[in-house]
């Protein structure tokens, strides 16, 4: 039976690798989008230890306040590493960024407060609103700044896109549903002499769907197979790009690849949709030919 | 073997085929089914096949009553006949071995009896030398003979043929008619709806219907 639908498939050869084809570049689509997906979360997750929130305390803030303070962070797991800046260590550097000298220093005393830098270990936003609310409860704090939004924006638009990959993806399988069972319908009545013999000298249905079942297999792992090597070569062309890029610029970035079960998920998801438009397509087709 | 008890069976519009048909016919039976074209020669024949369903009565074959089985049992109750259609159904982008296949994939028979059993159906019908060629290529004798090996290919008890001459001359006529003799005097039970019955025909059994209605039995 699976070589009878491999001689059909043989047989149109073209129409199924334009089959492959169809299936493989409709997959490839959502399949490209969860790769940059992936490597945008990836980006932001390296570059999260690089963002930090500005703790200003308050000018009259005690010694022991902002021991008590100090306390208090080392104790928050959010919190990745931590410095304290005083005010009297930066005042001279400002002083001498803004062009001030002591007898033309121009302000009567050091207006910068004493300061703590927090690097978090999360851009979680449900976490960093935790430690901020934290935060605003200490006693001694004048201000803080949180230069995390961005990141947060950016995991956002991530999370959006996400939704977006799973929308189109279920879009383009609803798609490729209906091409494959087209495809499907049009072998059965291509074959439509053949099931009716078969029908009638004893043919049960289950003996009739599957040949067609298999080449809805066939076309679906065909369909993967591509989609799965179109993407590899993209992967590993878009990596060399960076790498003579590299060579140009200096920079060090490259793209992670979709891991082997990912590969398999997408051949799987391929195999899946194919069986179940074929297996639809040949209900729908079958009550054509119930004889009696 | 086969009852019919008061069958009738009538298509969608109205159209009666049938009309209170009652006959029994024996293992090892030789039965002509004739009359004029429109009698419902090819319609009985269905019903025996289980290819259709009767509107009213009873149809007993190996004491069951096929008019009212499970749609999923029908498939095996159609496998213990050998059909052989009017039209021959051929399928014409399959040579002659596969054509002859098709019944022994159905009848999940051992892929490696199916060579050794389709070529001898082919040799029983003359066409071994042929078995490669194409249908189309064969005369319409040669391919009314591959419908025949075909049905037989599966050793079937019955044999359900129907107009099996009607577009061959008389030679090829006798010879045809001379391969399902033979496979009556080797025991299978041979019904043959015909609008003629041919004058070399053997002794047997003859259902003469008229406009639906089984107008007379003979041969019993």
């Amino acid at each position: 039976m699976f070589l009878i639908a491999l001689q059909r498939s043989h047989a149109s050869l073209m129409s199924t690798l334009m089959m492959f084809l169809v299936i493989g570049i409709t997959l490839i689509l959502p399949s490209l989008s969860f790769l940059v997906v992936q490597n945008l979360k990836s980006f932001s997750q390296n570059i999260q230890h690089e963002s930090q929130i500005s703790i200003f305390l308050k000018k009259d803030t005690s010694i022991e306040t902002r021991n008590k303070i100090e306390r208090e962070l080392k104790g928050r797991p959010e919190i990745n590493s931590y410095h304290f800046v005083k005010k009297e260590d930066v005042w001279p550097k400002l002083q001498k960024s803004l062009g001030f000298n002591d007898s033309n220093h121009g302000l009567s005393e050091n207006p910068l407060p004493d300061a703590f830098f927090i690097s978090p270990n999360t851009v979680n936003p449900v976490e960093i609103s935790g430690l901020k609310l934290f935060l605003d409860k200490l006693e001694g704090i004048d201000q803080i700044i949180m230069d995390t939004e961005w990141v947060k924006k950016l995991n956002s638009i991530l999370q959006l896109a996400n939704k977006a990959i799973l929308l189109a993806s279920i879009l383009l399988a609803s798609m490729l549903t209906v091409v494959i069972g087209n495809t499907i319908h049009l072998q059965m009545t291509s074959h439509h002499e053949e099931i009716e013999l078969s029908k009638l000298i004893g043919a049960t249905n289950s003996f009739i769907r599957r040949p067609f079942l298999y080449s809805g297999f066939i076309y679906g792992l065909g369909g993967g197979l591509t989609a799965a090597i179109v993407l590899k070569l993209i992967v590993i062309f878009i990596n060399q790009t960076i790498v003579e890029v590299e060579a140009l610029y200096g920079t060090q970035f490259i793209i992670i690849d979709l891991s082997l079960l990912q590969y398999l998920l997408i051949i799987i998801s391929s195999i899946l949709i194919a069986v179940i438009a074929s297996f639809i397509s040949i209900n729908q087709s079958m009550k054509k030919y119930d004889i009696s | 073997m086969i009852k019919f008890d008061r069958v009738h069976k009538r298509y969608p519009g109205n159209l009666e085929a049938l009309q209170n048909i009652t006959f029994e016919i024996s293992s090892g039976d030789l039965v002509f089914v004739t009359g004029p074209s429109g009698a419902g020669k090819s319609t009985l024949l269905k019903l025996i096949a289980a290819i259709e369903t009767p509107t009213h009565g009873t149809i007993i074959f190996e004491n069951k009553n096929i008019s009212q089985i499970k749609s999923s049992a029908i498939p095996y109750v159609r496998r213990k006949f050998g059909l052989v259609f009017q039209d021959h159904k051929l399928l014409y982008d399959r040579n002659c071995y596969e054509n002859i296949a098709l019944p022994l994939e159905i009848n999940e028979v051992n892929g490696g009896d199916i060579r050794g059993r389709v070529r001898a159906a082919l040799d029983k019908v003359g066409l071994l030398s042929k078995e490669k060629l194409m249908p189309i290529s064969l005369s319409g004798g040669e391919q009314q003979r591959l419908a025949i090996a075909r049905a037989i290919v599966c050793r079937p008890s019955i044999l359900l043929i129907d107009e099996p001459t009607g577009n061959l001359d008389k030679k090829h006529a006798d010879e045809i008619m001379n391969l399902f003799y033979n496979f009556h005097e080797l025991g299978v039970t041979v019904i043959i709806a015909t609008h003629e019955i041919p004058i070399t025909s053997k002794k047997n059994k003859q259902l003469y219907l008229e406009e639906g209605n089984l107008i007379k039995i003979t041969g019993q």
